[in-house]
């Protein structure tokens, strides 16, 4: 049995930048991946076992898996108009190498 | 010229304009999405998206796209409540850098997802309605695309679910926006079969559509 990916470093730019929330972010992504064990098929190339993976991914089939692995956290609370940052693309690039 | 990668500040309200902002969203927005919008005013409808899960769609996109080696951009356009707080019109989620359908050599901002907020959820909030609210979510994917370099291209797929009637009104909405329905070719993207449900700007429209809300930059 072997996994169709496994996390690697290029995949840092997409959790946020909270140390905490990273933590979270990043248990849930590997217990995510331990859940969707693609078995590993010496006619199978990458290309096709990735390809399975993500249709099986865009299907919505595991969105089931995604609600139970995604910790619950406290919902955003709102802030005053006014202090709201607007979207700051170098910033959020700096953070999403 | 449009200004380009400047995104909106105003939209048009009765009686004049009022303020809004793009804002960066997390996790914790998507919840308070769910908690708040989707749960109480969408899910019991009969609205396309009635079925989805905000924090679910942020986990699965981020997944897609870590596959793919992209960044995901989670946006909200937001607008104050008559206390002052924020409060979202609309959200999207883009992936930064999907190939461009009529060029696959070329990147472009995928709008992965966008929902604006049902009226009703806006009134309980204090807020009076904004106009054009759809077409400044899809400017957010085009203001993106041109931050990234990507001279404003985008490209959409819209949602094969609902009746025949929503998926046709969808369509439309689209078409009306003045994005281009892509008709050529059976693999759009990364493993992704043309189910002539696709829309996209190239960077004359863009520049087009952008050029439309320059007024309430």
């Amino acid at each position: 049995m072997g996994y169709a990916h496994e996390p690697t470093g290029s995949a840092e730019g997409l959790f946020s930048a909270d140390a905490a929330r990273r933590a979270i972010e990043r248990e849930f992504i590997g217990r995510f991946f331990a859940r969707l064990r693609v078995p590993a098929s010496p006619k199978a190339s990458p290309a096709a076992r990735l390809h399975d993976l993500v249709e099986v991914l865009d299907s919505g089939r595991v969105d089931h898996a995604i609600e139970q692995l995604t910790p619950k956290s406290a919902p955003a609370v709102p802030q005053r108009f006014d202090e709201v940052p607007e979207f700051d693309y170098d910033a959020w690039r700096q953070r999403h190498r | 010229m449009t200004q380009t990668g400047k995104f909106v500040s105003r939209l048009p309200v009765a009686g004049g304009t009022g303020a809004v902002r793009v804002r960066e969203a997390d996790l914790s927005h998507a919840e308070a999405w769910d908690l708040h919008i989707q749960d109480p005013y969408i899910s019991k409808t009969d609205r396309i998206d009635a079925s989805w899960r905000w924090s679910t769609l942020y986990g699965r996109s981020a997944t897609l796209e870590m596959l793919a080696s992209r960044r995901l951009a989670y946006l909200q356009l937001v607008a104050p409540t008559a206390t002052g707080e924020e409060f979202p019109l609309g959200q999207v989620l883009i992936s930064d850098g999907f190939p461009y359908p009529p060029d696959e050599s070329l990147p472009c901002a995928f709008l992965w997802y966008l929902a604006g907020t049902p009226a009703a959820a806006l009134q309980q909030a204090g807020i009076t309605p904004h106009k054009a609210v759809f077409a400044a979510l899809v400017d957010m994917a085009i203001q993106f695309s041109f931050l990234s370099g990507y001279e404003g291209r985008i490209c959409l797929h819209a949602s094969p679910k609902g009746t025949q009637r929503q998926r046709a009104d969808l369509m439309e909405r689209y078409r009306g926006l003045g994005l281009k329905r892509w008709t050529g070719g059976w693999l759009v993207g990364w493993f992704r079969r043309n189910d002539g449900r696709y829309f996209y700007a190239d960077s004359a429209t863009a520049a087009l559509l952008s050029s439309s809300l320059d007024a309430y930059r």
